[in-house]
């Protein structure tokens, strides 16, 4: 059962309530409901069979038999479940011309469904989709939209939002391994990389990597510090538990690539027959791993028997062979971008309306983040070598 | 405060409940898809199913090449049993090179792997699924379930053949995590499946489980001859045990020499496989017509696809100045060579280096990453005996032979030697008709005096050079490790030099240890 509640009190109507305040509309809501989550393919709980095509046969004594292989499958893998509370306002001010909402929220989600890497032995292959434990979600959304100039010659409309999450993996169920960490998102270069990690009091695929000791001018350390004659992750990476090694244990979640904040703006002008209109969208403290660096920006690559292009942080790291696990990769990809813009101009041909406007979409991001886009990636993993187009249109409207 | 109930206060509940039955229970007999329970309604579902279980040595994937991979996170070709098995058992060694930056692959021609090593971690999962399909089969075959779909009669029958035949590939496949990895976890058809992580079992027990297994399937296996071609036999599990015994000291610290000799003695007078009168017929396109084959991972060009197998293993041997036409096939890969010390094992006489192509490659290997540099070894050919391509260029028909009769020979003159009983002068007799056969004729055949476990050793390395034998080979010799045998780029170094004896098992892959808290990582890892 999938219940939803909601409660709405409109404050503005209140006796109480004057007319001599600015709000022209006031109303207090909350709602509190459970849904489910379907985003998974069916029978889960079913091992199914999948026969082998024509090139995939065995020999079977004197004849080729095409073959069935049974799925992983969790018999016991249950509805992944959210509960959330949310509480809001919705205002409007001088008489309209601002309004606007504010809403805090819950969200609860326990059984949370994933496919993650099992334990050898347990199941029918070594990934399985299953639930893993639960997780907390808490955030703020602010809009405002407002008629800011409403004069003759010149009007402005906008609208701007706001919206912070938080996000925190509560729990990881035993069932699911028994692991405390369960280790995602597979990158490109090696086999089997895993660079994400689910673990209890972080952050859902926050990097898991090593922290590269840096040298004084801020670039990853590529030298033989422990002088044993070959370069490895001992010289290179943060012993973080001290006990002398750099292994699996030294890597820690670091960042995630969720943004802290995502703001928006739109603005539609218009000043005699001239309009603009134009989105900005940026977003805050989220983080991508930079696999294109990672997996070309070593020397090792120019060995290969089909070399790629290397990539130019090796000009800075000097790495001979590839660094997956560090840190060094995991980018603050914060960015501000002007989605589109449109500029038109409107007249009259032969006494038909007309308007001609130009547009760009994409029209410039800044950013820090090293790689072509900071929003190229999937869940903060950029492989991306084809940058985002731009692109510029012209066009010239005329109604008959 | 009180609330009055007006129109400004606006209250709604809503309870939904969908229309469909899956909203209140996930569990939905499926009608069109195929799941255990409908599956087996086709009684040709056993044998597909059995196939696949063999397929799991052969095939990377339900789609040939590549394209529904039997195993995740991994990329497909790399992933395939039979590539990832040889390269364990060979790239360390003093056999091969291969010339890939791949990440991990240099690493395995030197014995410096970490416990992340790609190679490493996907033979480990390859193992292990290959567990799991086997079990899988014996869950869905007890009597219980074939009573419930009314299966009797000769499918019946037919089915617990199938049972053994399943139970041999587990055991092949736990063999292989005893040798490479020691002890891992024992899972077996008893074991519900799910996602509780298993526990790790000794190298010990894991022994003492397949050698009961093989035991007790020996001869519920099918007969060897042409219904039996690519399937597990009765030799093939002697020969299987062979390999346990042979290898004990190393397994579990006490050694069982005759136990060896017995069950080398009962593969070779089965009867039923002979030598091959032409050395060369056992690595062709058409060595499937060998009597000499025990048992192997069939491939064919067109319907049995992978890119790893036997097409990474003669496309890998060829290049620099080889033209791929004369093995067969549509190019070369440029990898694999020979190490010196394999080199210089073969003397002048012996047939069995006729294949080795010297024009432009140096014996020395300066560079690993150099074709040039190291001796060429296409030992494997898309080519038949009759000079014949393969059925598809890229895609090769040649077979893989796990087990052979020259390696059974073999292995009784080492039994015998070590003290495993049998006789003597029939090992010299074995010996030489291998010698016969790669010298053809006298020439080649050494006396009793020279009948040594160095010369069994060399022998080895000239019979099965490149067959996946070599680590295990130096391991029960004791020189894998250590400095007592040292060869070019052992320990990283051209030169070569003394490694640790950790290293004479492979790292459980750190990824495991994260995954299963039960496994304790082997020592000095």
């Amino acid at each position: 059962m999938f219940p939803a509640a909601s409660i709405a009190w409109r404050i503005s109507e209140e006796s109480f309530f004057g007319d001599n305040t600015p709000f022209s509309d006031l109303k207090l809501r909350a709602s509190w409901g459970k849904t489910g989550n379907q985003s998974f393919d069916n029978y889960q709980q079913y091992s199914t069979y999948l026969v082998s095509n024509d090139q995939a046969r065995a020999l079977f004594g004197d004849e080729y038999v095409s073959t069935i292989r049974p799925s992983a499958s969790d018999p016991g893998i249950k509805w992944e479940e959210t509960r959330s509370w949310d509480v809001g306002i919705d205002y409007s001010l001088l008489d309209g011309r601002l309004s606007g909402a504010i809403d805090y929220y819950v969200k609860d989600t326990k059984d949370l469904i994933f496919t993650v890497p099992v334990a050898a032995g347990t199941n029918l292959s070594n990934f399985l989709t299953t639930n893993i434990g639960s997780m907390k979600n808490n955030g703020l959304e602010l809009s405002l939209f407002g008629d800011l100039v409403t004069s003759d010659g010149l009007t402005w409309s906008a609208s701007f939002n706001a919206s912070r999450n938080t996000n925190e993996l509560v729990s990881i169920n035993p069932f699911a391994g028994s692991a405390q960490q369960i280790l995602v998102g597979g990158v490109a270069g090696g086999v089997g990389t895993l660079i994400q990690v689910l673990e209890p009091g972080s952050p859902i695929n926050s990097f898991f990597v090593y922290e590269h000791k840096r040298n004084a001018d801020g670039s990853p350390v590529w030298a033989d510090t422990n002088g044993d004659g070959t370069i490895n992750e001992q010289d290179l990476y943060v012993d973080q538990d001290g006990d002398g090694v750099v292994n699996v244990a030294d890597r820690r979640a670091f960042e995630d690539p969720a943004p802290k904040w995502i703001l928006g703006h739109t603005s539609n002008m218009t000043y005699g027959a001239f309009d603009l209109n134009f989105t900005l969208r940026a977003y805050m403290g989220n983080y991508v791993y930079n696999n294109v660096a990672s997996n070309l920006g070593t020397y090792s690559e120019v060995t290969r028997a089909s070399p790629y292009n290397l990539h130019a942080s090796v000009l800075e790291t000097g790495f001979e062979t590839p660094q997956y696990l560090s840190d060094y990769y995991v980018e603050d990809a914060s960015f501000l971008r002007m989605d589109n813009i449109t500029l038109g101009y409107s007249f009259e041909y032969r006494g038909r309306p007309a308007r001609i406007f130009g547009t760009i979409q994409s029209a410039f991001t800044l950013t820090g983040y090293s790689g072509v886009d900071p929003t190229a990636g999937l869940n903060g993993l950029d492989n991306n070598l084809y940058p985002r187009s731009r692109t510029f249109t012209g066009g010239l409207n005329i109604r008959f | 405060m009180k609330i009055r109930m007006h129109k400004a206060l606006v209250a709604t509940v809503g309870l939904l409940i969908l229309a469909v039955s899956a909203c209140t229970d996930t569990v939905v007999e499926p009608k069109s898809t195929i799941t255990g329970a409908n599956v087996f309604n086709d009684a040709g579902s056993y044998k597909a199913f059995i196939a696949r279980v063999y397929a799991g040595l052969a095939v990377s994937g339900q789609q040939g090449a590549a394209g529904q991979p039997d195993i995740q996170g991994i990329d497909e070709g790399f992933s395939q049993y039979l590539r990832l098995l040889w390269e364990a058992e060979t790239l360390p060694t003093d056999e091969a090179v291969i010339g890939w930056g791949d990440v991990g692959l240099p690493e395995m021609n030197t014995q410096l792997w970490a416990s992340s090593n790609s190679f490493v971690v996907a033979m480990y999962y390859r193992i292990f699924f290959q567990v799991a399909m086997a079990n899988e089969f014996l869950r869905e075959t007890t009597d219980a379930k074939l009573a419930d779909r009314g299966v009797t009669g000769a499918l019946a029958s037919q089915i617990q053949e199938y049972r053994a035949e399943a139970r041999f590939l587990r055991a092949f496949s736990y063999w292989n995590a005893i040798d490479l990895f020691g002890g891992v976890p024992l899972v077996t058809e008893e074991d519900e499946l799910g996602s509780t992580p298993p526990e790790q079992a000794t190298r010990q027990q894991l022994y003492d489980f397949v050698v009961a297994e093989l035991t007790e399937i020996q001869n519920q296996l099918p007969d060897p001859g042409p219904s039996a071609y690519g399937r597990a036999t009765g030799p093939a599990a002697s020969m299987l045990l062979a390999k346990l015994y042979m290898n004990a000291e190393v397994y579990t610290g006490s050694p069982n020499w005759s136990g060896a000799l017995t069950a080398v003695d009962q593969v070779i007078n089965s009867g039923s496989h002979s030598l091959a009168s032409d050395y060369r017929l056992n690595f062709m396109a058409d060595n499937h017509t060998s009597p000499e084959l025990i048992f192997v991972v069939p491939q064919d060009g067109l319907r049995t696809q992978t890119w790893g197998g036997m097409t990474f293993l003669v496309h890998a041997s060829c290049g620099g100045s080889m033209s791929n036409a004369d093995y067969g096939i549509d190019g070369c890969w440029w990898g694999l060579r020979l190490k010196p010390q394999a080199y210089g094992l073969f003397g002048a006489g012996d047939g069995r280096d006729d294949y080795f192509y010297t024009d432009g490659q140096n014996v020395e290997v300066a560079a690993i990453g150099n074709w040039n540099d190291g001796i060429a070894a296409p030992k494997f050919t898309n080519k038949t005996s009759t000079g014949q391509s393969g059925s598809h260029a890229t895609h090769v028909d040649t077979d893989f032979p796990i087990f052979r009769l020259g390696d059974a020979y073999l292995m009784y003159a080492e039994a015998v030697l070590r003290g495993g009983g049998g006789s003597r002068s029939q090992a010299l007799a074995y010996v030489n008709d291998l010698r016969e056969r790669a010298f053809g004729d006298a020439s080649g055949n050494i006396t009793d005096a020279e009948l040594t476990l160095d010369f069994i050793l060399d022998e080895r390395g000239r019979e099965l050079l490149w067959e996946g034998h070599r680590r295990t080979d130096l391991i029960r010799y004791g020189l894998f490790t250590g400095g007592s045998y040292i060869w070019a780029w052992k320990g990283g170094v051209q030169a070569g030099k003394a490694t640790e004896d950790f290293r004479d098992l492979y790292p459980l892959p750190a990824s495991e240890l994260v995954a299963n808290p039960n496994l304790t990582q082997n020592p000095g890892y």
